[in-house]
């Protein structure tokens, strides 16, 4: 913001059993000032693809404004932060990759792209999906290849999504799924490590291999309740996947040889590094069951996805 | 360096709102310019300008002028006053010499000998009471040139024994001599003296 203009920013995340909030200065590079999560009442809020998702919207909002009433006893949250970002239980979303050549598309036809793309995806009329799209380059052997990401959900549940941070008088600037903002901080941190192993010889192997491997990254993230799956190479989102129901930190394990499968079919490629975000409880279990399986994992916790959401 | 995979499906994305909001800071900050430069351009145009006095290339500034002016108006009200005085003392001493019907001579040329620059000749003087009351005094002065004709009118106009001096005729003769007639109101400085 401007010279005269607040720098905080709020990064709300929702799920199924749990909403968070967290808050952050800095224009760039966000630092976390406060971060707090509270339980939502059993079944007030439902993840998926079609609406109505609120059943208890006292019972959310209440949730949220005690949050808020928390970070402002702690000293933030005085005005009107400068970016709201809503992170949403992948559940609610579906994502599509279409290799493009040629010149990006206009506005225009860019969104009417997107939303064909998702139209077997998303169970509503295509008028109804709420879609934004991006054109991502990947360098290859034979040049670099660029393809198009569109993302989107059912425009209702998107609504009812921002209504409930309209009820605390702040505008989404943000709509986002959780796996998408975990994806951010992983790229974050694994950059970091890399940077921190440059300038070491003794970990100089173990950079380089994570560099290698680093373009190969499978996220997953439990968003409070459901498990969403993004698995990238060099950046650009490749599979996208969400478990409505509840899957504890223990079937994770039980999860991922599908995983794996379906990336040696149908991507012909292998995951490089696993990251793993959510609560610690359900990370701890969940790492534990993939060291188990023969794939150690990374962690992030859900604030460092929440401000990889509010960055930039 | 930003990671995000730069999707938003916010109604209202905040990269737009940023947007917007930069296009809305730079049409501000045009505008402010162009007021400032506006304002700057209103006082630069509306400050008097320096005063330039033809063909010496001298500039005055405009207060100095306005000192100046202010000093001719006081130098005029004063010349005002002196000329009513003289006037009237003219009228009064008039009166009473037309009342007597005396030509005050010895005044007339005591005033002009003392006033007469160095290189002027009187040919003809000529006192005669005037019709409006006082004496006017017609005279003939030769020089060689006209800058001394114009230095005895300069000093006939200094004199307090003359109140207006008005030029009649000016003639270039065959001789080497320039002539100037002119007229003058004459104020005896002590008055019934004859």
């Amino acid at each position: 913001m401007g010279l005269f203009g607040n720098n905080e920013r709020v990064a709300i995340g929702l799920g199924a059993r749990r909403a968070r909030l967290l808050v952050g200065r800095g224009n760039g590079q966000v630092k976390q000032v406060f971060a707090g999560s509270r339980e939502l009442p059993e079944g007030a809020l439902r993840v998926g693809l079609r609406g109505p998702v609120i059943n208890d919207r006292d019972g959310v909002v209440g949730a949220l404004q005690e949050l808020v009433a928390e970070a402002r006893t702690a000293g933030v949250l005085r005005r009107t932060p400068e970016t709201v970002a809503l992170l949403v239980a992948d559940g609610a979303f579906k994502m599509a990759v279409a290799p493009i050549e040629g010149a990006v598309p206009g506005r225009a036809d860019g969104n009417r792209m997107a939303r064909w793309l998702l139209r077997d995806l998303v169970p509503v009329e295509e008028s109804e999906i709420r879609a934004d799209w991006t054109v991502l380059e990947a360098p290859g052997a034979e040049g670099s290849s660029s393809s198009m990401l569109s993302v989107g959900g059912v425009d209702a549940v998107m609504a009812e999504y921002e209504s409930l941070v309209a009820e605390l008088g702040w505008t989404v600037g943000r709509l986002v799924p959780w796996s998408f903002a975990a994806a951010a901080a992983a790229a974050a941190a694994a950059q970091t490590l890399q940077e921190v192993a440059a300038g070491s010889d003794v970990v100089t192997s173990a950079a380089n291999d994570s560099l290698e491997d680093g373009r190969r990254d499978l996220i997953l993230c439990d968003a409070d309740g459901t498990l969403g799956a993004l698995f990238q190479t060099d950046g650009i989102p490749r599979l996208h996947r969400a478990w409505r129901s509840p899957v504890t930190g223990e079937e994770v394990a039980a999860q991922l040889p599908a995983l794996r499968r379906y990336i040696s079919d149908h991507l012909e490629t292998t995951i490089g590094r696993l990251w793993l975000c959510g609560d610690s409880s359900w990370v701890s279990a969940a790492a534990a069951a993939c060291e188990l399986s023969q794939m150690p994992a990374r962690v992030l916790s859900p604030e460092v996805a929440l401000c990889a959401a509010i960055e930039g | 360096m930003s990671h995000r995979i730069p999707v938003n499906l916010a109604t209202h994305p905040v990269e737009r709102v940023r947007a917007a909001r930069r296009i809305m800071n730079i049409v501000a900050v045009t505008l402010l310019v162009i007021t400032v430069a506006h304002v700057a351009a209103l006082a630069w145009a509306s400050r008097e300008p320096e005063q330039e006095i033809a063909g010496v290339g001298l500039t005055v500034d405009p207060e100095q002028i306005a000192a100046w002016r202010v000093e001719v108006d006081r130098l005029a009200a004063v010349a005002d006053v002196q000329r009513a005085r003289a006037a009237a003392a003219a009228v009064e001493v008039g009166n009473e010499l037309v009342g007597w019907r005396m030509i005050p001579w010895r005044s007339i040329f005591a005033d002009l000998e003392e006033l007469l620059p160095r290189r002027v000749r009187l040919e003809v003087v000529a006192p005669s009471f005037a019709a409006g009351g006082g004496i006017e005094v017609q005279m003939t002065a030769a020089a060689n040139g006209t800058g001394p004709l114009q230095d005895l009118m300069l000093a006939l106009e200094a004199h307090p024994a003359f109140t207006e001096v008005w030029p009649q005729r000016e003639d270039s003769g065959v001789d080497e001599f320039t002539r100037l007639t002119l007229r003058a109101r004459y104020v005896p400085r002590e008055a019934g003296s004859p």
